[in-house]
């Protein structure tokens, strides 16, 4: 078992975002998690983060310490999401300011998720708009 | 949430694959081409020959090798022809923003660091290995890059599967204070070493000539080896009866029939009337 990708990986909880969930995608499988992780995906995944981490180390011993711990708290007060529940936020003003908002990656160039030809919308979601049979009451 | 970028699904598959079907992992391509770069006293020459391959087959006998990171800065790509051209556009638009934000010129060496970066992010699979040539305000560069991500400067470069027999020739002619003529029939030379003497390259010679705010693009300056000496005159005529005939059905032809509409018909006869 590679514990490498284990460290690295964020760990979530199956969030339940629409009814269908299971239908369409099957039961939540934390078997993938375990599996081992191609060296190139985890470098994707950690990539931004480790970057940080080394500037707010470097910030650190260059500037004090509170330096990056006023940035971390800028930080974290972007994060949050300042919508109400329920409803996703675009979290602009993180992207600002860890400078992401004018950079290219190939995650926004190649394979938009939104272009795919495979992957389908939410076909059951749709439906239930169209004949009324939406939860929300 | 889905991602774009590259896809990773199959990793597993195939490490069970290899483990415990005993699979033969399939051998990583050679690079079929030949690029060369010089530096004479006012700038930069890049050349390619033109030939695409997959495989044993010339799949485009006339391809662009060349490509533009900006406007005083090219490229010249080996390797995969996917991975050099979306690399070489995205650090394109990387150095645009770059410079758009920043309010000044781009550098060549901020082209090499963007480069090097993104090809060490993933560990040489993606197969480009490039010769970066141009002139920016503090004078004209040329780098070469590896697919792992290390980097050269040298004054003559050549990278592919023909850049020994490139090599040979601008190890021979090259000197450090050559003119543009010089370097430009230098590199055209080396070219044509490659084309002639290594299977993978072969095609036209491109050439590119950079100096300060100023490119020459010679698309095609060299076509004697891609023009076919023996070739069939077209359109192919077949001598009647050269077909053996096995069956014969002749059917008679229908009479042309008009489908009037009912309404207008009947208009029409009450207008008559």
């Amino acid at each position: 078992m590679d514990l490498s990708g284990l460290e690295t990986e964020q760990k979530t909880l199956p969030i339940i975002s629409y009814s269908s969930e299971f239908l369409e995608n099957g039961l939540p499988n934390f078997k993938s998690q375990t599996l081992p992780k191609h060296p190139v995906e985890k470098i994707q995944i950690n990539k931004q983060k480790n970057e940080r981490e080394k500037q707010y180390n470097m910030l650190g011993k260059v500037f004090g310490s509170q330096y990056p711990l006023m940035l971390r708290l800028e930080e974290e007060i972007y994060n949050q999401p300042l919508r109400l529940p329920c409803l996703p936020s675009s979290y602009l003003s993180l992207e600002v300011f860890r400078g992401t908002d004018i950079e290219v990656e190939p995650e926004d160039l190649y394979n938009d998720p939104n272009k795919s030809l495979l992957i389908q919308p939410p076909v059951h979601q749709q439906m239930e708009q169209y004949l009324g049979m939406t939860d929300l009451k | 949430m889905q991602k774009g970028g590259f896809n990773f699904d199959l990793y597993q598959r195939n490490v069970e694959l290899i483990e415990k079907n005993n699979y033969k992992v399939p051998k990583t391509t050679k690079t079929g081409t030949t690029i060369v770069g010089v530096v004479f006293s006012d700038g930069v020459v890049l050349g390619a020959d033109t030939r695409a391959t997959s495989g044993p087959i010339v799949a485009d006998p006339n391809c662009e090798k060349i490509h533009r990171i900006s406007d005083y800065i090219w490229c010249a790509g080996a390797g995969t022809a996917a991975d050099t051209e979306n690399t070489t556009g995205m650090i394109s638009l990387q150095l645009e923003l770059l410079s758009l934000s920043t309010g000044r010129s781009p550098r060549v060496r901020t082209a090499l660091t963007l480069l090097k970066n993104f090809l060490f992010r993933y560990h040489g699979y993606i197969s480009a290995a490039l010769v970066l040539g141009g002139v920016d305000f503090t004078g004209p560069h040329l780098h070469m890059i590896h697919p792992h991500g290390s980097t050269s400067t040298l004054p003559y470069i050549s990278m592919g599967s023909g850049s020994l027999a490139a090599m040979a020739v601008l190890e021979t002619g090259y000197n450090s204070k050559m003119g543009e003529e010089d370097a430009k029939s230098l590199v055209h030379q080396a070219i044509l070493s490659g084309i002639l003497n290594d299977l993978g390259s072969g095609g036209n010679v491109d050439l590119c000539v950079i100096k300060h705010k100023s490119m020459e693009f010679f698309r095609n300056i060299d076509t004697t080896n891609s023009k076919r000496k023996f070739r069939k005159k077209l359109p192919y005529m077949f001598k009647s009866g050269s077909t053996k005939i096995l069956e014969k059905q002749i059917k008679e032809k229908m009479e042309k029939m008009e489908i009037v509409n009912e309404k207008e018909s009947q208009i029409e006869e009450l207008e008559e009337l």
